[in-house]
């Protein structure tokens, strides 16, 4: 029988919730210090704001939830799909006193957009944002990107509780024995990268003419939000703001870099680099970016002789599909010319999102992983077909070990495709029903829900505040791989049946 | 009195501020309508000065949209202010060759400027900062932190509720 939930999972929620609420203000420490070095008093006075609240519901709900329990599995994904949106509307508090946003609901987006790493953007006059609000737009998608819980799990967390919080937040690589070192060693990465990306890209931007100041600045945030594979920029023109081709092919490494599973990374970091030829996984990225590229050349044919020469076609296209499939959703094009594409053009990078990148990356979407397990699954029935049915016929694949592959694998994997495949059609239904067209709304719903922001300009403040919504519980969904949600839905259910 | 007041009329409609100019967002939208031909935008310049061979990029938003503009480095010393956070830039016209994709520039989309006039130079404004909004961090601030000491007096007498 399937245990019912008591007054005892409410009082744990509650109090690791609590515990995320003030690590989530403890996090926005850094744009107050930021806005202070800046001068930006209005911006501070938005976080000193938004702070003390996160720190006086965190202590409440602290001391009203006693917990000396251990967590258990529904419990730690309950706590993750509640913290997702806990962390949604106290990080959209700042951004919507800094005046930039028309609505909360707007500021909400914004910041669950962040967390996401999806890169989807409703701010207006970006141009004029604080250093400050900005920083905190960025600093959300690296910490969105690791993972909301991952940042709490280092500090406020116990060993076995740890682990199964970790898990539900669609992370189940166990690079090293036990979550709370791998969580570590993701963090490490994540800053070494952080200061050789930042400086790499300071560096470009410096040879480009701007200030240091600026350029570390441009560095750092378009670093974050690219290893992330979030896709912000701190200004509205994104990528094509700086008309430079060289950032361009660093921002496609970073992007590359934020796509690939950390297991890849953690093999290469302890000099195992042949992990990057073998890894079954970094193979079937390399092709399906290869299979999706040549869907969009195949859709451009005849379109062609509109680009000056082949490396401005190059340059507009395949930045566009590796953005897409990396998750990144960086753009050096505007939306109303994505939108122009030639339909089958627009298919391949629709393809391209709803592939993803590297499961346990910062990536989103169905996840090459499971893309190249389908394929292995087809292959051992081919054979088991082709061979004496008193045949034990077994498919292996090589990701940080030899696996090999078993039903229950390929079942869990169809689960949560068949989920990614429905959102992605539900957001794409009710664009239509909003009047947007099909190939569109499919566009913008799949980069929602695979967590790339790439947009063909439906992403609006005018959009229908419905379609906000609906886009905003797609990058949720999307970002948690699902589980976690149903466990939600089902918890508070069983609390409205009561 | 008739003649001036002509004079001042057809000055006035000389003057870049009246001439007829299109907004970006209905450039960027009629790319193919534009392309290769000289239009005239209106807009802050906002940003960074960027360097190449030859020129520099600067980045000019209108109401609604943005675009990169190619001048050449002459026009440098024009500008005084890129808008920012505290900072309005310069509001500028800038006549140019609009290119859907630039054969210069790999394939960006830019104007390449003819002229460049600053109609209203930028300035440093100060930073406002609502008084409502001050008073209300402090309230909040003072009644959050002895809301949080009262807590921690709570759990300090009866069993430690939390483990921070």
């Amino acid at each position: 029988m399937i245990p019912d939930f008591s007054k005892d999972d409410i009082s744990v929620v509650s109090h690791y919730l609590g515990k995320i609420l003030i690590a989530l203000g403890i996090a926005q420490l850094l744009p107050l210090i930021v806005g202070l070095i800046s001068g930006e008093m209005a911006a501070v006075i938005d976080f000193f704001i938004s702070i003390i609240a996160c720190f006086s519901f965190g202590s409440i709900l602290l001391y009203f939830s006693p917990s000396p329990y251990e967590l258990n599995w529904r419990q730690g994904m309950i706590i993750v799909a509640l913290s997702w949106f806990l962390a949604m509307f106290s990080s959209a508090l700042p951004l919507y006193l800094s005046g930039h946003f028309e609505y909360f609901l707007d500021a909400c987006f914004e910041s669950m957009s962040a967390y996401a790493t999806t890169g989807l953007v409703l701010i207006q006059d970006l141009d004029h944002l604080s250093h400050a609000h900005n920083v905190w737009r960025h600093l959300m998608c690296f910490i969105g990107g690791q993972g909301i819980i991952l940042v709490a799990l280092v500090f406020f967390f116990r060993g076995g509780d740890a682990l199964r919080i970790y898990i539900g937040e669609a992370r189940d690589d166990k690079i090293l024995p036990n979550s709370i070192t791998t969580a570590k060693f993701i963090w490490m990465v994540s800053f070494t990268y952080l200061i050789i990306g930042s400086l790499l890209l300071c560096f470009v931007l410096l040879l480009n003419g701007m200030p240091f100041s600026r350029a570390f600045f441009h560095g750092l945030c378009i670093f974050m939000a690219g290893w992330d594979t979030a896709g912000f920029a701190p200004q509205s023109l994104n990528i094509l703001y700086y008309h430079n081709p060289a950032l361009e092919i660093v921002t496609i490494i970073i992007i590359l870099l934020g796509a690939t599973s950390f297991g890849v990374h953690y093999a290469v970091w302890t000099g195992r680099f042949r992990e990057l030829k073998e890894d079954f996984e970094v193979k079937i990225l390399m092709f399906t970016v290869f299979l999706t590229y040549l869907i969009t050349l195949v859709g451009f044919s005849g379109y062609v002789m509109r680009f000056p020469d082949t490396f401005s076609f190059f340059r507009s296209t395949f930045y566009q599909v590796i953005s897409a499939h990396t998750g990144a959703g960086y753009t050096n094009i505007y939306a109303s010319q994505l939108a122009e594409w030639p339909q089958l053009a627009i298919f391949g990078v629709i393809v391209a999102m709803a592939i993803g990148g590297c499961m346990n990356s910062t990536a989103g979407g169905i996840k090459v992983f499971r893309i190249g397990l389908f394929y292995k699954s087809m292959k051992r029935e081919v054979r088991k077909l082709a061979y004496p049915e008193s045949s034990y016929i077994k498919e292996f694949f090589h990701h940080q070990r030899e696996i090999s592959v078993d039903d229950a694998m390929v079942k869990t994997a169809m689960i949560i495709t068949v989920c990614y495949i429905l959102l992605y059609l539900s957001g794409a239904i009710i664009g239509t029903f909003f009047g947007y067209d099909f190939l569109l709304s499919l566009f913008e719903s799949v980069s929602a829900a695979a967590n790339v922001g790439l947009s063909t300009g439906i992403t609006s403040t005018s959009m229908p505040a419905f379609l906000k919504i609906w886009y905003i519980i797609e990058m949720w969904a999307g970002r948690l791989e699902f589980f976690a949600i149903f466990i939600l839905i089902r918890f508070f259910v069983k609390l409205v049946r009561r | 009195m008739k003649k001036i007041l002509c004079v001042i009329l057809v000055g006035l409609l000389y003057h870049p501020f009246f001439s007829r100019a299109q907004t970006i967002s209905a450039i960027i939208n009629n790319p193919d309508l534009f392309d290769g031909k000289i239009v005239t935008v209106r807009g802050e310049l906002i940003g960074d000065i960027m360097t190449g061979k030859g020129g520099f990029w600067v980045n000019i938003l209108d109401s609604e949209s943005a675009i990169g503009v190619w001048l050449p480095d002459s026009e440098k010393g024009k500008i005084k202010f890129l808008g920012k956070y505290g900072v309005q830039g310069d509001f500028v016209q800038i006549k140019g060759i609009f290119n859907k994709r630039c054969i210069e520039h790999t394939g960006d989309t830019d104007i390449h400027a003819i002229s460049l006039q600053i109609l209203k130079t930028g300035m440093e404004k100060n930073e406002e900062i609502p008084v409502e909004k001050v008073v209300f961090a402090f309230s909040l601030g003072i009644v959050s932190l002895a809301a949080i000491g009262i807590l921690h007096f709570l759990s300090r007498k009866e069993s430690p509720p939390y483990d921070l």
